[in-house]
């Protein structure tokens, strides 16, 4: 594996599109007045991880699992799944006997899958 | 008079139960006052069911077990069939899981009243419970100071005796110094001792469920209840648990003492420095021997901490879209729908994690942090493993500072970080340290003694735990309920 200090780009954790481009990656809308807190933020978190740079790790591998297991898998059984009022119930919206949920494919993709 | 009840141990109140003295309803009664006494000072809980029907239905089927009803509050990212578990986030606001989490199973099964969701910092993401989204919890030892965090609630609601025990969740300490801060005993056990099934998972390589109670016994007992194999959990442990209550009075005699050597300078109080040499102290006379324990820079571990565990955290926190649970604010366009959606779900620090994770975890970045911090985690394991050659537990403060102010770190989120160095490397290693009551400021604030033992050997910390408790009587210590305190608030 490369060494982790290779190649790195410098990074300027202050520029505040760098935290819009995070932000946006995230899936986060942040507000313009939001963006000099997190990007002042993020910097000052930033340059404390800097120390890290620090450390000779040569040789160490990353943790995968703390107590490894190894690959456990569950018995392949079939078993009861939750009964449909139960999942109704939870729901915040439902139709008839449906669970409602936003629009997640837009009409112009839709009609595209369709050409 | 009822109120004291409450703060009675689970082990006196099942005595008193064995032996015809009580009533199941007189524990909850005396929660009840303590409830109506505290919570509008304090907010312990997001919700609790004291004047509930849910209450009235739970006891129809008590007390038939070994908790035989002694009223706990159960943090609220800890899943419970029929009761809100919102995380104490906007995000899952009215969100009621359809099934139980294996704990809640466990201590339902075991008699126990579940009689609130306690609150805590959003997703266990904070150290003081401020980061809840239903409003911050206070100390009841000094409700001008933060209860520590994130399971802040379930530790207030202990010490101001709304409940006999609780649940807490420990990703990066977030049982122990609650415990510590509020005067409490606090278990982190082992990684992979307690099933995170219907855990919400804030980070799931270090997230372990604990219980937080009011002497060792308790937490022994309690741990026992909670821990086992689950299939349901791919990283369950099937390591057996010994019966930790039959070694719990063995003394130390047999134990080598660590004492951990930290590079934190002026960032550790005086009061707890000088705390720290009365507890080595303590165990050089009653132990087989102490020495010093260095596990490198704790500054590297929480660097390290603070990259893996917001890593995870943005994997983990990805599922909450708008789609699939929760409410949903609706736009026109899907990628619109899910950012204003987290946006107005997410409280600030739970976004400054996520976009930390995101940042370590995208392309360009992910060695220089991500792979690195877990680099650094195996390098910490390795010398816990080395330290363990020579000693059986190690010994540190909880917490580098007493309980702090409100609002004095909210705005600075490495100051709030720093709160976490003692804490940290356990969780990353994935070894079980017990807080316990190590004593007080002389402001009257809790002080807490942290031990860290082998993985899965829970059984020494806690009979360590134990021996300093019988010869320390800081547990019968009680913060002063609201009308006694004379204008101090």
């Amino acid at each position: 594996m490369a060494d982790a200090n290779k190649g790195q780009p410098d990074i300027d954790p202050s520029d505040e599109k760098l935290v819009k481009d995070i932000a946006a990656l995230a899936r986060i809308e942040i507000e313009p007045g939001e963006v000099q807190m997190y990007a002042s933020q993020m910097r000052a978190i930033l340059d404390y991880f800097e120390d890290l740079k620090q450390i000779d790790l040569s040789g160490i591998d990353p943790t995968v699992q703390i107590h490894p297991l190894g690959l456990t898998l569950e018995p392949d059984e079939i078993e009861p799944g939750l009964p449909v009022n139960a999942a109704l119930n939870i729901s915040l919206r439902r139709r008839g006997n449906l669970l409602c949920v936003p629009r997640i494919v837009n009409p112009e993709e839709e009609a595209d899958a369709g050409a | 008079m009822h109120s004291d009840l409450a703060y009675k141990t689970i082990h006196e109140l099942w005595d008193l139960m064995n032996n015809g003295l009580l009533d199941p309803q007189d524990i909850l009664e005396s929660c009840r006052e303590n409830n109506a006494l505290w919570e509008p000072e304090i907010h312990a809980f997001r919700e609790h069911y004291f004047s509930d029907v849910n209450v009235k239905a739970s006891l129809q089927f008590l007390p038939s077990g070994f908790l035989g009803g002694i009223p706990f509050a159960h943090k609220d990212n800890i899943s419970a069939k029929g009761f809100g578990t919102y995380c104490c986030s906007k995000i899952l606001d009215g969100y009621v899981p359809p099934y139980d989490a294996h704990a809640t199973e466990l201590l339902l099964a075991a008699g126990g009243l579940m009689i609130g969701r306690s609150n805590m910092d959003e997703f266990g993401m904070g150290s003081s419970t401020e980061f809840s989204a239903f409003g911050p919890t206070r100390n009841p030892w000094d409700t001008s100071k933060v209860p520590g965090g994130s399971s802040g609630g379930s530790a207030a609601a202990v010490a101001s005796g709304q409940a006999v025990f609780a649940t807490g969740t420990d990703t990066g300490g977030s049982v122990r110094q609650p415990a510590a801060f509020c005067n409490l005993v606090g278990l982190r056990p082992t990684y992979g001792r307690v099933s995170r099934y219907g855990l919400v998972a804030f980070a799931s390589s270090l997230d372990q469920i604990g219980p937080i109670c009011r002497d060792v016994h308790d937490c022994a007992l309690v741990f026992s209840i909670i821990a086992g194999h689950d299939p349901r959990d791919s990283t369950s442990n099937p390591t057996l648990l010994p019966d930790l209550l039959e070694t719990l009075d063995d003394g130390i005699e047999d134990l080598t003492v660590g004492f951990l050597v930290d590079d934190l300078g002026d960032a550790v109080d005086a009061e707890i420095r000088e705390k720290m040499d009365e507890w080595v102290g303590f165990f050089s006379v009653k132990s087989k021997g102490v020495l010093p324990i260095d596990l490198g820079s704790l500054k590297y571990a929480l660097s390290g901490y603070y990259i893996i565990a917001p890593s995870e955290a943005s994997s983990n926190l990805a599922r909450f879209d708008g789609i699939r649970y929760g409410p949903t604010i609706e736009t026109d366009d899907l990628g619109e729908l899910y950012k204003t959606t987290r946006a107005g779900g997410f409280g600030p620090e739970v976004k400054r994690r996520i976009m930390i994770g995101t940042f370590a975890l995208s392309s360009g970045y992910y060695d220089a942090y991500y792979l690195r911090a877990q680099k650094i985690r195996t390098r910490l394991k390795a010398k816990f493993d080395e330290a363990f050659k020579e000693v059986d537990i190690i010994i540190c403060p909880t917490s580098p500072e007493p309980p702090f102010p409100l609002a004095s770190k909210v705005d600075d989120p490495l100051k709030m970080y720093a709160s976490d160095y003692y804490v940290i490397p356990q969780a990353l290693a994935g070894v079980p340290a017990l807080s316990i009551p190590g004593g007080f400021t002389k402001n009257g604030l809790p002080i807490g003694l942290q031990i860290t033992g082998r993985a899965f050997d829970e059984a020494t910390i806690l009979r360590a735990g134990k021996a300093f408790e019988r010869e320390h009587d800081y547990i019968s210590k009680r913060p002063k309920p609201p009308a006694d305190k004379g204008g101090e608030n």
